[in-house]
């Protein structure tokens, strides 16, 4: 079936605004608790540094990333620096220290003429298109706290609306950076072996660290939420680099990387696959740098476009919600019944609860799932039957006690007729199994109305009743009713109890407890003799079944 | 509904009368609440073994032997059911040719060394033979239209009017048979 699902596409409404004012595009979210000191700041970096460059080699590397201007945040990823507020600061700051690097002698006492700048720091500040764009970022890194960055991500969640106080972040960047970065430490060393320094790379620094503690320290100020990595609700989003979106392909052309894309037909469709992440990364590892050389543009050349990146998808995880339910009509499913795309019952239980609560949570959709089910001529009555509801995507997860009552309330006046709901509370994941277990396993009380082609009377109806507190065991063969869809076989099932009340003539009214699974309506009329003994067998004479009622799933249901 | 009605459910009898006054007049009537009656007439003009097919909701069809069919009609003693071994052996195994309609699915032997040939009577597949006919000698003739059914055979054909389209409905199986039951 298709279910009306409102806001199933809105991801795709939300329009691509690129920030069109340039001021804007560099704006960056300040953090309230972020050290512009620069002395202590560059503190801070040193020890980074000299933990990780045993000599001077880190001025080598300084010099050498601000030649092919490299931006200031990438530069302290090469070297090593894993305190990610230090990124947060301003690029001035950020190009101070590193001036103040390059210079550094080993005693730093020496005067203030020493404060000579890179040739590139200047244009590494411009704040216009001039600016070159980092070739190992694509500007990402750069921009991971700027107002540019952030725009997809706050016009999506206020879109939704979304009522949420926590986030978890998954990013993905482009592919061209993982080539770009691994050029960038073969020029490194090159250019270290050049001048016979050893270097050792290793500590650089992953560019998606620093860029999800940035990019994600900017949700938290401008959305007010809490950055928590175990939250339920998740922004994810991928970035993309056009011009070097095929850069990895050079690995074919590099035996040692033993790099080899596959052709895949799906549904008929040929996909390359074989080019993930992750085999990118493994087949980099294999190739020595001069084969990555001679293949390779090292360093990588500048780009004249920036990142890109595709609408990102903000979705809360699944909630539960659990109750039970009375069905008090013998015309509704308890799904809904389509074949062949005609509605054989106009509504459906889980439609009745499921529409409401779609509205009340606002989510994407919803699963529905009861403990055993009952036929649409069946009414489910008594303490009703357990259920829940799986909520997909709710833009309003957060739901109290007393909203879930007035829901409650809500679902009872809108379907008084049809459906009526009880204890309708959230539950856990880890509650589902109750419900499966209630299916399989738990008792089920039943009323009948049954016909029997003998008048009834008292004598039948006390030969019913020794059955009351006596269990005993029928033989059901696969209903035929069922037999297109369940294998056939022959399954044993209790009869724990069974008393009857006397109508008018030929009517009498039967309770039956029952195991999980028992076909009722075969037990009374005997299915063609398939169901052994069935009611009919008992008193000798013709049964069959008016009207069907269950009172009683005997489950504990919701948990709390 | 009030909530001692939830509990313990009234059931208005006046609903059910007719369906009691036409029970009342035919026990067997309920079978009408599960299926659809179709009979299959005799092609030889002389013999009258006709069969009765039901077809439930889900297509599947139970087929046994109509009230005209000698075996119900002569008092003769049935002495041997015998339900071909392979079908029986095919029976829930995939990939099965459907049987034709003239495919012989059993052949009954009376004491008087009579056989009656029992045929599928729909292109389908059989899915459960009655057993329960090997066990008890006189169900077949005691109550031929109910626990005495032969066979549920599954219809290749989903669409009624193309699966039984060889078959007659009761009105016209009672008008060809001169019954007024």
């Amino acid at each position: 079936m298709s279910k009306k699902r409102f806001w199933e596409n809105d991801h795709e409404l939300i329009p691509q605004i690129r920030v069109s004012n340039e001021s804007d595009r560099w704006k960056r979210v300040r953090y309230d608790d972020v050290n512009e000191d620069i002395e202590v700041l560059y503190s801070n970096v040193m020890q980074y540094v000299m933990e990780n460059y045993i000599n001077l080699t880190y001025r080598t590397i300084v010099d050498t990333l601000l030649d092919i201007k490299c931006c200031a945040r990438c530069i302290f990823r090469f070297l090593g620096v894993r305190d990610y507020k230090c990124y947060a600061t301003s690029e001035e700051v950020l190009l101070k220290i590193l001036n103040r690097i390059r210079l550094n002698e080993e005693n730093i006492t020496t005067s203030s003429t020493l404060q000579e700048e890179h040739p590139s720091t200047n244009i590494l500040l411009s704040k216009t298109q001039e600016k070159p764009i980092c070739t190992t970022c694509f500007d990402l890194l750069y921009q991971a706290d700027t107002i540019e960055c952030l725009w997809p991500i706050i016009e999506n969640f206020n879109s939704h609306n979304f009522q949420v106080k926590t986030f978890n972040l998954s990013v993905s960047l482009p592919s061209g950076t993982i080539i770009n970065n691994h050029s960038i430490k073969v020029y490194i060393r090159q250019t270290c072996r050049e001048r016979n320094l050893s270097v050792d790379l290793s500590n650089t620094i992953d560019l998606k660290d620093p860029f999800k503690h940035l990019l994600g320290w900017s949700i938290e100020k401008k959305l007010g939420l809490k950055y928590y990595y175990q939250s339920p609700f998740n922004i994810s989003i991928e970035y993309y680099h056009k011009n070097s979106q095929q850069n990895h392909l050079i690995l074919t052309h590099i035996p040692s990387a033993e790099f080899q894309l596959k052709k895949v037909r799906i549904k008929g469709k040929a996909i390359w696959t074989g080019d993930s992440r992750q085999n990118i990364i493994a087949a980099l590892e294999k190739v020595p740098d001069s084969d990555f050389i001679s293949i390779a543009k090292c360093p990588p050349l500048e780009d004249k476009e920036r990142w890109e990146n595709y609408p990102p998808i903000l979705e809360h995880s699944a909630i539960y919600v659990g109750g039970r339910y009375i069905k008090l009509s013998r015309e509704i499913s308890q799904s809904p019944w389509i074949i062949n795309g005609e509605r054989l019952a106009e509504t459906s239980i889980a439609e009745c609860i499921g529409e409401i609560l779609r509205e009340k949570f606002k989510c994407d959709d919803y699963n529905f799932v009861a403990a055993g089910r009952e036929d649409v001529n069946v009414r489910m009555l008594g303490n009703g039957r357990p259920f829940y509801f799986e909520i997909m995507n709710p833009r309003n997860p957060f739901f109290f006690q007393q909203e879930l009552d007035n829901t409650q309330k809500e679902i009872n006046k809108t379907h008084k007729n049809l459906v009526q709901i009880s204890h309708l509370t959230m539950i856990t994941e880890q509650d589902l199994v109750i419900i499966k277990e209630g299916e399989e396993t738990k008792r089920k009380t039943y009323s009948a109305l049954v016909w029997i082609s003998k008048i009834v009377t008292s004598e039948i109806i006390d030969k019913i009743n020794q059955y009351q507190d006596k269990e005993f065991i029928i033989e059901q063969q696969t209903p035929i009713r069922v037999l297109q869809r369940r294998t056939q076989m022959v399954r044993p099932k209790i009869i724990y109890s069974m008393k009857a009340k006397a109508l008018e003539n030929h009517f009498l009214t039967l309770q039956l407890q029952t195991e999980a699974g028992t076909y009722i309506k075969e037990f009374i009329h005997g299915d063609l003799g398939r169901t052994k003994p069935n009611l009919g067998d008992l008193l000798d004479c013709y049964a069959d079944i008016m009207a069907l009622d269950v009172l009683e799933v005997d489950l504990k249901w919701p948990p709390n | 509904m009030n909530s001692e009605s939830i509990i313990n459910p009234k059931y208005d009898l006046s609903q059910y009368e007719k369906i009691s006054e036409k029970y009342e007049k035919d026990p067997l009537a309920y079978l009408e609440q599960y299926y659809t009656k179709y009979f299959l007439i005799d092609s030889n003009e002389n013999t009258s073994e006709d069969f009765y097919i039901y077809q439930a909701p889900n297509k599947l069809c139970v087929i046994g032997l109509a009230p005209t069919h000698p075996l119900l009609q002569q008092s003769q003693k049935v002495k041997s059911i015998k339900f071909d071994e392979k079908i029986s052996q095919s029976i829930n195994k995939k990939k099965q040719n459907p049987l034709s309609v003239k495919s012989e699915i059993c052949v009954i032997t009376t004491e008087e060394g009579r056989n009656y040939s029992i045929k599928a009577g729909i292109v389908g597949w059989v899915i459960n033979f009655n057993m329960r006919l090997d066990k008890d000698d006189d169900l077949l003739q005691k109550k031929p239209f109910t626990n005495g059914y032969l066979a549920i055979i599954k219809p290749k054909q989903d669409v009624p009017s193309k699966a039984l389209n060889h078959c007659i409905d009761e009105e016209k199986y009672k008008e060809i048979r001169k019954l007024n039951i």
